[in-house]
């Protein structure tokens, strides 16, 4: 019942693409295009986990009165009367700059091949460093242990460019209880070959071996 | 007046409610969702259908709420993704609804129908309309059972004498959680143990007197002198501890809510077989009360770190580590020494480039040595092969020092037996609850820290001893504020049908079955079991096990399983095919199958279950009585299930329907067990084809009611105890070899099966026919009706007369069979 009254006293009308849509306070840009078919490619946004905008595939632009921006719509909530544009000329420039980071970022994933050839991106004019790298980095493996599974099994080590997906310690762990959540919501299929040196042998495990 | 209105507020009718993802263009397009919405809408109708672009945004959720408060639903079915990552999401959005966990299900439209199937998107809609009607049968069989809160009463108490129990007790006291700390040494002993057990930790000591001070002082601990602990009993928030009173006389009984155990390990002295003599050849015990007692030590000191060549390599660091401290504090105390330590250069060293500079300050030499070649202990020198260029050396020495042998003391092993756990001899108590349920992992933890659980030095132990004490004082928080309650989906045993014969304790694997109210005296643990809700990780192998069916998973019933599988076995076509497959492997290989954008036979219907071992024979045996014609269950790998037995279990079960499938004249490849991992999504694909091949090749079950009567037969045994029972027990893990009673080996065990499934099988379909006919039979009706040897019929009616399930009458000298009158 509250919801309903609450829709009615505090829904944000504002435009995506020139359509008028309508949100509800705490949705974001990316959950209300969503709502209204309107598509918006993402890499790093999962529905299970907060969303922290890594990969940036899912800017927009906005306009509100004269002030401009291209900003993630996985973390921003819309205000009234905001105009937002996910296909313009600017929009899909970050876009193809970002696909082209991500080729090489991860240059064996067929997954990112396969989205940048659907936005014509078929090259990359960055340095590739590692040609067999699949994992993009973006962090949904290691939120999704955190907050859905409610262990730290997986992290990052190493920052800025070095910056790698590990376990702590850089072994197998006994926190792992081996759900394949991170398998799951890996956008790019890394971690499938990636998992047993998260979780380590499953068989020497069961019974045994339990961490403090 | 509305249904709602009329139904009493404590059981409201299921009423349920489906929400249909579109997930973009994820489900949508390839699932044609009207068809779908309209095949929901026939009867069995459901409360409410939607489909929503996103249910698992928040837009989505808004409408989910919405029609849940306006239409009253209580069963809620998500027809989206993956159950594992999304349901946690829908359970807390709803919670303020009052829907429960188990209220929800969810059906995984996209990855088991929408991404791996290229049909027409009304089959594919067929077949999600399918599943869902599964989902519905499941949901709509609950009955929801009611939340049990935490009945937390007592103190934490830290028992079994072990050091790190002065870590816990400081930690809880500093936490102002109540502390029972039985103390079996006082506190000057004590400190004489921290010696022994942890040697050379001379920058430990001071900090663990100063513990004791500290636990001593605290008002928060109260500290008791007892003797040996004699047994515990209880559950989580609730435990009786009995401990001999100190002059070992009588018996004293303290009431705890958590038990904490410090356990220690113990040193023996080297094996001979490495040269110990134990005067000049000695063990690191030796030097260090030899240190104690402040020498003679005079000469050249050599350790040697043996612990790999000793078949210790866990302890190697802990050896290097004492050595280290002992030859630091030989130099520095006795001048008249030389000191080395000859170690394997393939351990990993505890010394840091600090210690590396400290050593050559102090002149201790540091040797590593090629493990190829043991070294050898000669009257004056030691000879090794050296690490950096493999040639033979020799290393002269007066007082030759070994690594000492570690093992869970005998004190701490029967105290690990006193509590509950299966102990083997010499081996670590380091033992792991099951990995499923990360929020309760401190339970598990509660049963043993300490140095007999994992080797670790003083400091170690003490942490260890912190850390659980952390842990365990939020839970105990938690509880004492009334906020902890146990999970949904737990084991509960129905106490009036318990039979004791303590299967379901054998097969348990989370120490959460225990007897009502421990080992009593003179019934020994003869009394009936209850589960502990707060260890129970519901898996329900146990459930599915007992041989009495007394035991029940909460919210995830026999009964519900029983109308999913009968849900969908009816529904399916003759070509079609089901399954399960379990969320650790199975379902979850399948989930990544979709993901990964592979494809198999659209005839192929996957129902996840939490883990395979919860499937009841009695469900599989439902499944082909209902219209299935075949049954795949895809588990973990062997070795690898997630509740330690359960795919062993399945083993068992589904040899067991192979032999009755036979005895029904069905083919024995209608049932499969098949194994696989989330890596491996590709070989679940193969799995699933190469079955429905074979299905495909055996072809529809002819349903005439002969066989169907056999069906029937196979059924009703499955739920005899004593098929129940010898099935229980048949599971043999791979390294046990002893079977019970007069079966020395597998081939026997499985001619004693064969002969009980037999004449079970017999039996089942004595009893259908006879109450088919409803009138007495003879001899003759029976064989020919069933088709058996007259000999072994006899046998076997005689045998039911006997046990009084089949009444035998005479009537002119001609034996007459009939049901037993009274109720059937």
């Amino acid at each position: 019942m509250s919801s309903s009254e609450n829709s009615a006293t505090d829904v944000i009308n504002f435009f995506i693409d020139g359509q008028p849509v309508a949100a509800e306070p705490g949705w974001t840009i990316l959950e209300t295009a969503r709502h209204h078919h309107i598509h918006i490619p993402t890499l790093c946004s999962h529905p299970a986990v907060t969303p922290w905008g890594s990969c940036r595939l899912c800017v927009v632009e906005t306009r509100y009165g004269k002030r401009v921006q291209v900003i993630p719509s996985c973390l921003n909530p819309p205000v009234a009367e905001l105009e937002v544009f996910t296909q313009s000329e600017r929009v899909k420039n970050v876009r193809r700059w970002v696909l082209e980071m991500l080729l090489a970022e991860c240059p064996a994933s067929r997954e990112i091949k396969k989205l940048a050839a659907a936005h014509g991106v078929t090259a990359t004019r960055f340095a590739i460093t590692d040609p067999e790298e699949e994992c993009l980095r973006c962090g949904l493996c290691v939120a999704v242990c955190n907050e859905v599974v409610g262990v730290q099994a997986l992290t990052f080590g190493s920052r800025g460019v070095k910056k790698v997906l590990e376990t702590p310690y850089r072994v197998p762990n006994n926190a792992c209880i081996g759900c394949g959540c991170c398998v799951s919501v890996c956008p790019t299929g890394a971690l499938q070959k990636r998992l047993d040196t998260v979780r380590g042998d499953l068989s020497r495990r069961t019974g045994h071996g339990f961490a403090h | 007046m509305s249904p709602t209105q009329s139904v009493k507020p404590e059981t409201p009718a299921p009423r349920l409610g489906v929400f249909l993802c579109e997930c973009g263009t994820r489900i949508a397009p390839g699932v044609d969702h009207t068809v779908l919405t309209q095949l929901l809408d026939e009867p069995p109708g459901v409360g409410h259908v939607e489909t929503l672009p996103f249910s698992c945004l928040r837009p989505g959720l808004a409408r989910i709420k919405a029609a849940v408060a306006a239409k009253g639903l209580n069963r809620l079915i998500i027809a989206g993704c993956e159950s594992r990552l999304l349901h946690k999401k829908f359970e807390q959005a709803l919670e303020g609804l009052g829907l429960a966990e188990t209220q929800i299900d969810m059906v995984n439209l996209r990855d088991h129908v929408a991404r791996v199937h290229s049909a027409a998107p009304a089959e594919l809609a067929q077949k999600g309309a399918k599943l869902i009607r599964a989902s519905q049968a499941w949901l709509e069989t609950l009955k929801p059972a009611p939340r049990i809160r935490i009945d937390y009463q007592g103190p934490v108490m830290v028992l079994g004498g072990g050091v790190a129990a002065y870590g816990a007790a400081q930690e809880l006291a500093g936490q102002g959680v109540d502390t029972l700390l039985p103390l079996t040494y006082d506190p000057a002993e004590e400190m004489q143990r921290a010696h022994q057990l942890y040697l050379g930790d001379y920058h430990s000591y001071d900090r663990l007197e100063r513990l004791i001070g500290e636990v001593e002082a605290s008002p928060n601990v109260n500290q008791t002198r007892v003797g040996s602990l004699l047994q515990v009993s209880g559950k989580f928030g609730d435990y009786t501890v009995t401990f001999a009173s100190p002059d070992g006389q009588s018996r004293v009984d303290f009431k705890a809510g958590a038990i904490i155990a410090a356990l220690d390990w113990e040193h023996v002295h080297q094996l001979p077989e490495l040269g110990h003599g134990g005067t000049r050849v000695v063990c690191q015990i030796e030097l260090n009360e030899l240190i104690q007692q402040g020498g003679p030590i005079e000469g050249r000191v050599i350790f040697w770190i043996n612990d790999l060549d000793a078949g210790q390599p866990f302890a190697a660091p802990l050896s290097m580590k004492s050595a280290w401290t002992m030859a630091t504090h030989l130099r520095e105390n006795f001048p008249a020494t030389q000191v080395a330590i000859l170690y394997d250069s393939t351990m990993p060293t505890p010394l840091g480039s600090f210690d590396r500079a400290r050593a050559r300050e102090l002149g201790i030499a540091l040797t590593p040595y090629d493990n190829h070649v043991h070294p050898t202990v000669k009257n004056e020198y030691i000879s090794y092969n050296r690490a950096t260029d493999r040639t033979e050396q020799d290393l002269a020495w007066d007082l030759l020092v070994l690594s000492p042998r570690r093992a869970p003391g005998a004190e701490a092993l029967k105290t690990a037996k006193i509590l509950g756990l299966e102990v083997k001899e010499e081996a670590f108590l380091d033992r792991s609850p099951q990995m499923v349920r990360p929020d309760q992992v401190v339970l598990g933890e509660k049963l043993m820290v300490g140095s007999a659980c994992q080797p670790c030095d003083l400091r170690g132990a003490l942490s260890q001893g912190r850390r659980v004490a952390e842990k365990t004082a939020a839970l105990v928080k938690k509880a004492l504020a009334g906020d902890l309650y146990a999970p949904q989906v737990i084991s509960t045993v129905d106490q009036s049908k318990c039979t004791v014969c303590t299967l379901c304790r054998e097969v348990c694997d989370c120490l959460a079955i225990q007897p009502v109210s421990g080992p009593v005296e003179g019934l020994g643990h003869n009394v009936p079991r209850m589960v502990d809700p707060m260890l129970c990780t519901g898996e329900g192998t146990c459930a599915a096990s007992c041989p009495e069916m007394a035991l029940t998973l909460a919210n995830c019933t026999r009964a519900q399983h029983e109308a999913r599988v009968a849900a969908l076995a009816r529904s399916l076509a003759p070509d079609e095919v089901m399954g399960f497959g379990c969320q650790w492997s199975g379902a979850a290989a399948a989930d990544q199958a979709g993901l990964r954008g592979l494809s198999y036979n659209r005839r192929f219907y996957l129902l996840p279950v939490r883990c395979l071992g919860q499937i009841d024979p009695v469900v599989m045996g439902r499944t082909f009585l209902e219209g299935a014609n075949g049954l795949l269950l895809i588990g973990c790998n062997p070795e690898e299930c997630h509740h330690s037995y359960g795919i062993d279990h399945t083993w068992s079960r589904v040899w067991v329907l192979k032999k009755l499938l036979s005895l029904c004249g069905l083919e024995r490849e209608r049932i499969a067990l098949a194994h696989s991992d989330i890596t491996q999504p590709d070989r679940f694909v193969t799995t699933v084809e190469s079955f429905m091949k074979t299905m495909a090749t055996l072809g529809p079950i002819q349903r005439d009611a002969e066989i169907q009567g056999r069906l029937q037969a196979l059924y009703d045994a499955l739920h005899v105890s004593r098929v129940r029972w010898v099935l229980g027990v048949s599971l043999r893990r791979p390294w046990e070899s002893a079977y019970p009673s007069h079966m020395p080996n597998p081939a026997a065990y499985d001619h004693t099966l064969t002969e009980i499934l037999t004449e079970e099988f017999f039996r089942a379909r004595v009893k259908n026919l006879m109450r088919q006919q409803g009138k007495l039979l003879q001899l003759s009706d029976i064989t020919q009706a069933l088709g058996v040897d007259e000999v072994q019929a006899h046998e076997y009616l005689k045998d039911m007369g006997y046990e009084g399930l089949i009444a035998i009458s005479f009537v002119n000298r001609n034996r007459f069979y009939g049901l037993p009158s009274g109720p059937q």
